[in-house]
């Protein structure tokens, strides 16, 4: 069997993403979803694609990464007066320990997209810490996509970076960059 | 930034933790009042310049300087104004009844205050009002989360019985989740109409999502879906709108489409995008392609991404 691609959409839903925010956030996974769709037609690799909607409570789109052609994405609305950063790495933790155990005999490539304003309203420092001795995480693609709205980019960017280990893999209001960190590898 | 203050109460009882680092209390500030953009940008400074963390600070050294906060003395630039402001509103959710006093005569009250409160969490003696009962449950929870779930509740049910407003609030939400309390979501829609008569209004739109998502009955939530819309409650908007669109008579199409233009012009972009399909198919409304065109576009720009998959952009 061959390497399987993970991917892992993180999606903050909470009310300060009301509007355009979510509405292009929105876009970007819908055209994403289609172009990796394509992907797994032409190549015929194991894609398999997971989402979590964060805003004071966190919801996995299903318990388990789902293979591409069945992962359905519906526009989540944004709801919640919290950014719990926390409780999203806490959960994303434990998805990528079960994730490890259940593919052990296989080669795996993690790619992990936050997508958010950058605002968090919670104390996420232990949980960073965390999930930093894990060994997917450690190891997975991190990319996080953000705005350049003046409202909030200064702390996006202190945030996000501290997120990711760096400012390399921030994207700030360029989809078609996402485009190409992600699809590169395809070509 | 009317309701300001509202705003910090609500973030002071869910997260007192986040007042001391100014970059989560935004957070909190954007999304409690995302729609008041423009005044997020003017206190964006001074909330990050740290006015609450200063003020806790105080608190905790017992060393209340508050003219020298309130004079903007600790801040330089064009945000003196709202920082005064932050300071003021921030003082009164602090339990720093005696704001601007001279700083000696301040912390021998505060200190008096701290001792008062000490003997009440002992000794209850039920002759204090709804105030008083609320702050003696905010001051169970700490940094570290409640200190004592118990007396917490209590007092907050004993505030909410006696009318406090963010008390009721709160005791409602933990009585429909099912937090702290025994889980009832009648007595919880009691207690939110009680808001209601208390003039928060936005508790229709959740008394009637209980009906709908808790109780099941369609009625009640078609009800106070209604009386939530009638109130100008935005978020119910959209919804009512697409329950009478839903139902397809001619009579449901026009009253959908007198609700969707007043969501639209509270910028809705769902609204937008439904309108437009009203217009487009003459549904409740005379077939003008124009305008439906305009509104898709007007969608579009804002983010709806079925409105740009039709129009581009």
């Amino acid at each position: 069997m061959g390497a399987v691609d993970y991917y892992y959409l993180i999606i903050d839903v909470s009310d300060s993403m009301h509007g355009n925010k979510i509405g292009a956030v929105n876009d970007a996974v819908n055209n994403m979803i289609f172009r990796l769709k394509r992907v797994k037609m032409a190549k015929d690799i194991t894609l398999k694609v997971v989402s979590l909607t964060y805003s004071d409570e966190v919801n996995w789109s299903t318990p388990f990464p789902v293979d591409v052609t069945s992962f359905t994405y519906s526009d989540p609305a944004v709801h919640g007066k919290a950014s719990n950063m926390g409780k999203v790495l806490e959960e994303l933790d434990a998805k990528l320990k079960r994730q490890a155990e259940a593919s052990v005999s296989v080669s795996t490539n993690t790619t992990i997209i936050f997508f958010t304003d950058g605002l968090m309203t919670d104390d996420w420092s232990a949980s960073l810490e965390k999930i930093k001795n894990n060994d997917t995480f450690q190891k997975s693609n991190k990319i996080a996509v953000t705005f350049g709205d003046e409202l909030s980019i200064d702390i996006a960017k202190e945030n996000l970076s501290v997120l990711l280990g760096g400012e390399k893999n921030i994207v700030i209001d360029n989809f078609v960059e996402l485009n190409r960190v992600i699809f590169e590898q395809y070509k | 930034m009317d309701g300001f203050e509202e705003i910090l109460k609500c973030i002071y009882v869910e997260d007192p933790n986040a007042f001391s680092v100014p970059h989560r209390l935004f957070a909190y500030l954007c999304d409690h009042s995302y729609e008041d953009r423009e005044g997020l940008l003017k206190i964006k400074d001074a909330i990050l310049s740290g006015v609450c963390g200063d003020l806790l600070e105080m608190k905790k050294n017992n060393r209340f300087d508050f003219q020298a906060l309130y004079d903007g003395r600790l801040i330089t630039g064009d945000n003196l104004d709202e920082y005064s402001r932050l300071v003021r509103s921030t003082c009164g959710i602090l339990g720093f009844e005696d704001r601007f006093v001279p700083p000696a005569i301040n912390t021998e009250k505060e200190e008096k205050n701290k001792s008062n409160s000490k003997i009440t969490l002992r000794k209850d003696d039920g002759e204090k009002n709804a105030d008083e009962y609320y702050n003696l449950a905010c001051v169970q929870k700490t940094a570290k989360g409640i200190e004592n779930a118990e007396l917490y509740i209590g007092y907050m049910k004993k505030a909410s019985d006696l009318g406090h407003r963010s008390a009721m609030h709160t005791m409602a939400r933990f009585l429909y989740k099912g937090k702290y309390v025994e889980k009832d979501v009648k007595a919880a829609i009691e207690l939110l109409i009680r808001c209601v008569e208390d003039g928060q209004v936005g508790c229709l739109y959740e008394i009637a999502d209980l009906y709908h998502h808790e109780l099941n009955d369609s009625d009640k939530y078609f009800e106070f879906l209604k009386k939530a819309v009638e109130a100008d409650v935005k978020e119910a908007k959209y919804e009512l709108a697409m329950l009478y669109y839903n139902n397809g008579l001619p009579d449901d199409y026009v009253k959908a489409v007198q609700i969707l233009k007043s969501s639209v012009e509270d910028g809705d972009i769902n609204s937008m995008y439904q309108l437009a399909l009203c217009y487009r198919f003459g549904q409740g409304v005379t077939m003008n392609m124009g305008e439906a065109m305009e509104l898709l576009r007007q969608a579009a720009k804002n983010g709806h991404s079925k409105a740009r998959e039709i129009v581009g952009g």
